[in-house]
């Protein structure tokens, strides 16, 4: 497994971020998921996931541009066919943060500022789906040439009213000019009135998603392309838009027209209102569809034995991308070679009969002691007792044996790591990268100590959760709901006696909508993550449902990664008044309990 | 016409005994608000004052009053931190009743030391949009302090872009980062996984306000540094001159080929020329969120930081940009 080299320089997993990813990069590292296989379709869709579920990664991987790199089967049957012909807009948030600091412009300001300056993006964005267009589907360096020149030139006429524009870069250029004036002009009418912003860049007041229609209706008479093909327009990041922009963007997803469809990424609870600016509101099923991707182990599960195969496989995908291209490519390394198996979580870590009854009348309850006992001896015993109560039991047996600065090593092996990374792509590369980083080893990528695992699983917890505090908006009542339920879970786990079932999850049930608003911002930022039901894993609960933390929060809080049966929220701040904890959040729900 | 706001160290003799048509100080909870003003150094045809609403009850803020009603006979106009509109026609109104004399600078100074970063950027908005119809000189004068706290756990406010600091979009394909550095470890961290900047540099004072402080700066930001920052430049806190020359040479490649973002969570001189390039440049934009105020006080360590700012009709690099 040992290579030569320089494995330092050439980190397969430096990158966590599909922002930061190349044109080149992306489409060797893309996992193609069932909701992508979705997305490629002539339709409307919002697509919502936690922070580093993916959700740029897909989204940029559906644009012309990355998807013609893609070495795939179904990937080229597309490009070929010119059926499908993703542009894909970054809302950035140093973006969407120059929408929100105008205070002194009125709503329908605001939304004719919105509609231009996403008009400009729009464009801005096409120019580069157009040169891969361009690029893919002309037949020669000649006709390639002729084509942009042809094009931008037609462009340049309709955006600009003005000849002489005959690159795709000076189009770029041409934008980029026109935007700067029209923001100085903002900015001086507030001080002189007699400047009207409006009178810069006329063609983009037209209406939203206009000057785009027309770029493409001219594309199209160079360009061949089907009469059905579908331009999808992919709005990354709509997190960072406020209610009224989202509702003015609705209200394109309730007109289809001229081919254009929307992919919309935001975070869970993020897509703020299914209002438009008619008189009728999105309809989910006619209109558009959700498509949730934190889900990747309930939407891909067939029965409860199947979810960590999903998860795995998953994981498995990514950690045998980044390899191949690496220094390790052709080492047969393997995930769980690296990692080993985890001695809580592994089911071929066996811990005998005798030793688990020891443990069992240590730390269960009578019911279970006596069922235990009852079962010794027989098969049912690991199946009904052995296999659901050994990790808790031997996690339990850690907490209360350790001594002094003994080093503990349960937050270790391969099914732990996956679990801890709850199928979020940026948490596993984030993980590997720092396992890689701590390794001492300069010339191979030897398996991981679990003690080295155990106190990277141990930080990367600890940062989760310390961090959510900074978090704009609700960071110290996220952090104050999270602390309360883990140290609830904390003490359910180690200081009280255990059942066969333990209590790792719970239930909303206070009718209070600052309090959800809480858990629905945790859910986005992917501390909480909701138990969806498999009949219908892209509706979200609100106000109800069960909940678990985040499994990355489990070392911190020293608990099994595991949902485990609820208990209701009430409970859980009841349990926090009782022992002084988190007080700011409880005094608060006083009056609720 | 495209604005250009030039930028230069100026000296205590440039400022001392200087006639200024305005000046605009704030009222806080920091000693050093008072610093400078206190020095009665220069001399002020008109002073603006403006106070913040969350310092009311503070101590060190009514003392601060105290002196500005003893010493200008002036009460400060209280507003919110955010309070774009107030500033604005605050400034509007003060800058209404400064006379202009045709052939004559207007001259204004400025006091950041204590004000909020949205404020005196704004102030330089206006400065720069308003048409005086005659040169403008704007000193901004920055009171060093020692600081009583750092490293404070709290929640950012939602982050927005400076005034009149917004970037274009055409070059939005790749994002650079330059995150200024402070004493507060989570906000950088915190708006880093935000922006995700295809390529992150970071600015950090050196030497800093005391002798250690550019050492502090390193430590508490070791993660950030370790594990998000492509390199790291440093740029004396007393010059706001070579802070703005040195971002200019951070920034200067990715022109043209990507947005760049100035975060600027390090000390005020070094906001100040954040301030500036993302005003001289339109593929440059500052984004700021606040981490509030510690509430702790300020003291001044008597050093002034003396920046001038002239609005030229055309950037002097206009032939090589």
């Amino acid at each position: 497994m040992e290579l030569s080299g320089s494995p330092k320089t050439s980190n397969p997993f430096e990158n966590d971020n599909a922002r930061n990813s190349t044109v080149e990069d992306l489409p060797k590292q893309f996992v193609w998921t069932t909701a992508f296989s979705r997305l490629i379709t002539p339709k409307n869709h919002i697509v919502l996931g936690a922070r580093g579920s993916g959700k740029t990664a897909i989204i940029k991987m559906l644009s012309h541009e990355y998807l013609s790199k893609l070495k795939n089967k179904e990937a080229t049957e597309i490009i070929r066919s010119r059926r499908f012909i993703g542009i894909y807009v970054p809302m950035r948030l140093s973006w969407v943060g120059g929408l929100k600091n105008k205070v002194w412009l009125n709503e329908s300001e605001h939304e004719r500022h919105f509609q231009w300056r996403l008009n400009i993006s729009c464009c801005s964005s096409y120019l580069s789906t157009l040169r891969s267009c361009i690029d893919c589907y002309s037949e020669n360096a000649g006709h390639r040439a002729l084509t942009e020149r042809d094009i931008s030139e037609r462009i340049g006429q309709s955006w600009f009213d003005k000849g002489g524009i005959y690159s795709l870069r000076e189009l770029r250029d041409a934008l980029a000019d026109l935007e700067y004036q029209k923001l100085l002009n903002e900015q001086r009418a507030r001080v002189d009135l007699s400047i009207a912003p409006e009178s810069v860049g006329a063609a983009f007041e037209l209406g939203l998603f206009e000057p785009l229609k027309r770029a493409i209706d001219i594309t199209k008479r160079f360009i061949e392309f089907p009469a059905d093909v579908a331009w999808a327009v992919c709005l990354d990041e709509a997190e960072y838009l406020s209610s009224l922009h989202h509702i003015i963007l609705n209200s394109h997803l309730r007109t289809f027209a001229d081919g254009l469809v929307f992919k919309i990424t935001t975070m869970p609870y993020k897509h703020y209102s299914l209002e438009t600016n008619t008189s009728v509101p999105l309809n989910r099923k006619d209109d558009f569809t959700y498509i949730y991707l934190d889900n990747i182990d309930v939407a891909s599960r067939s029965g409860k034995a199947n979810e960590f195969d999903a998860l795995k496989k998953f994981c498995e995908d990514i950690f045998s991308k980044r390899i191949k291209d690496s220094a390790w490519g052709a080492s047969g390394i393997s995930l769980e070679t690296l990692l080993g198996s985890s001695y809580l979580l592994s089911n071929e870590e066996k811990v005998d009969q005798e030793g688990m009854i020891k443990l069992i009348d240590k730390y269960s309850n009578d019911r279970t002691r006596r069922r235990a006992h009852d079962l010794l001896g027989t098969k049912k015993f690991d199946d009904e007792i052995g296999r659901k109560l050994k990790g808790a039991l031997l996690l339990r047996d850690f907490g209360a044996t350790h001594k002094g600065n003994s080093r503990i090593t349960a937050y270790s092996g391969y099914e732990m790591v996956i679990r801890c990374s709850d199928g979020n792509p940026r948490r596993l590369i984030s993980l590997l990268n720092a396992f890689y980083n701590a390794s001492s080893e300069v010339s191979g990528f030897k398996p991981i100590s679990s003690a080295t695992q155990d106190k990277i699983l141990r930080l990367y917890s600890f940062d989760e959760y310390r961090r959510m505090v900074y978090e704009p908006n609700q960071g110290e009542k996220i952090y104050d709901i999270i602390s309360l339920v883990g140290k609830y879970f904390k003490h359910m786990l180690h200081y009280q006696k255990l059942g066969t079932d333990m209590t790792l999850s719970f239930r909303f049930n206070l009718e209070d909508k600052a309090l959800w608003d809480i858990v629905a911002d945790a859910i986005g930022l992917g501390l909480i993550r909701p138990m969806v039901e498999r009949s219908d894993y892209d509706t979200l609960p609100v106000m109800s449902g069960v909940f678990r933390l985040s499994y990355i929060l489990s070392p911190h809080f020293d608990l099994l990664p595991r949902r485990g049966k609820d208990v209701a929220l009430s409970t859980i701040l009841s349990f926090g008044v009782d022992r002084g904890l988190d007080r700011g959040l409880t005094f608060q729900q006083m009056d609720l309990l | 016409m495209s604005i250009y706001l030039d930028v230069t160290d100026i000296s205590f003799e440039d400022v001392e005994g200087a006639n200024y048509d305005l000046a605009i100080f704030a009222c806080g909870y920091e000693e050093r608000s008072v610093f400078f003003p206190g020095m009665q150094s220069s001399k002020f045809k008109k002073v603006l004052l403006l106070g913040f609403a969350e310092s009311l009850n503070n101590d060190i803020f009514l003392l601060n009053k105290e002196f500005y009603r003893l010493n200008y006979s002036l009460a400060p106009i209280i507003l919110e931190y955010n309070d774009l509109n107030q500033i604005f026609s605050s400034l509007l109104d003060a800058f209404s009743g400064v006379e202009i004399i045709e052939g004559m600078p207007l001259r204004v100074v400025v006091d950041y030391s204590s004000m909020p970063r949205l404020w005196y950027s704004e102030i330089l908005n206006f400065v720069k949009c308003y048409d005086f119809g005659v040169p403008v000189i704007c000193d901004f004068v920055y009171s060093v302090g020692e600081h009583s706290s750092m490293g404070v756990l709290s929640q950012l406010s939602e982050p927005i872009v400076l005034p009149g600091c917004e970037a274009v979009s055409a070059y939005n394909r790749e994002t650079v980062g330059i995150f200024s550095l402070g004493f507060g470890e989570g906000g950088p961290i915190c708006l880093h996984h935000k922006i995700e900047p295809d390529r992150t540099f970071s600015l950090v004072a050196r030497p800093g306000a005391l002798d250690d402080y550019t050492e502090k700066t390193l430590s508490i930001n070791k993660f950030f540094l370790e594990n998000f920052s492509n390199g790291t430049v440093f740029s004396p806190l007393t010059s706001v001159q070579q802070c703005y020359d040195t971002i200019r040479e951070v920034f200067y490649p990715y022109i043209n080929s990507a947005v760049i973002v100035i975060v600027p969570f390090g000390p005020k001189p070094h906001a100040l020329a954040s301030i500036v390039a993302a005003m001289n440049y339109p593929e440059v934009t500052c984004l700021y969120s606040s981490l509030g105020s510690t509430g702790c006080p300020v003291k001044p360590t008597t050093e002034l930081v003396l920046s001038r700012i002239k609005k030229l009709d055309s950037s002097p690099y206009m032939n090589f940009s």
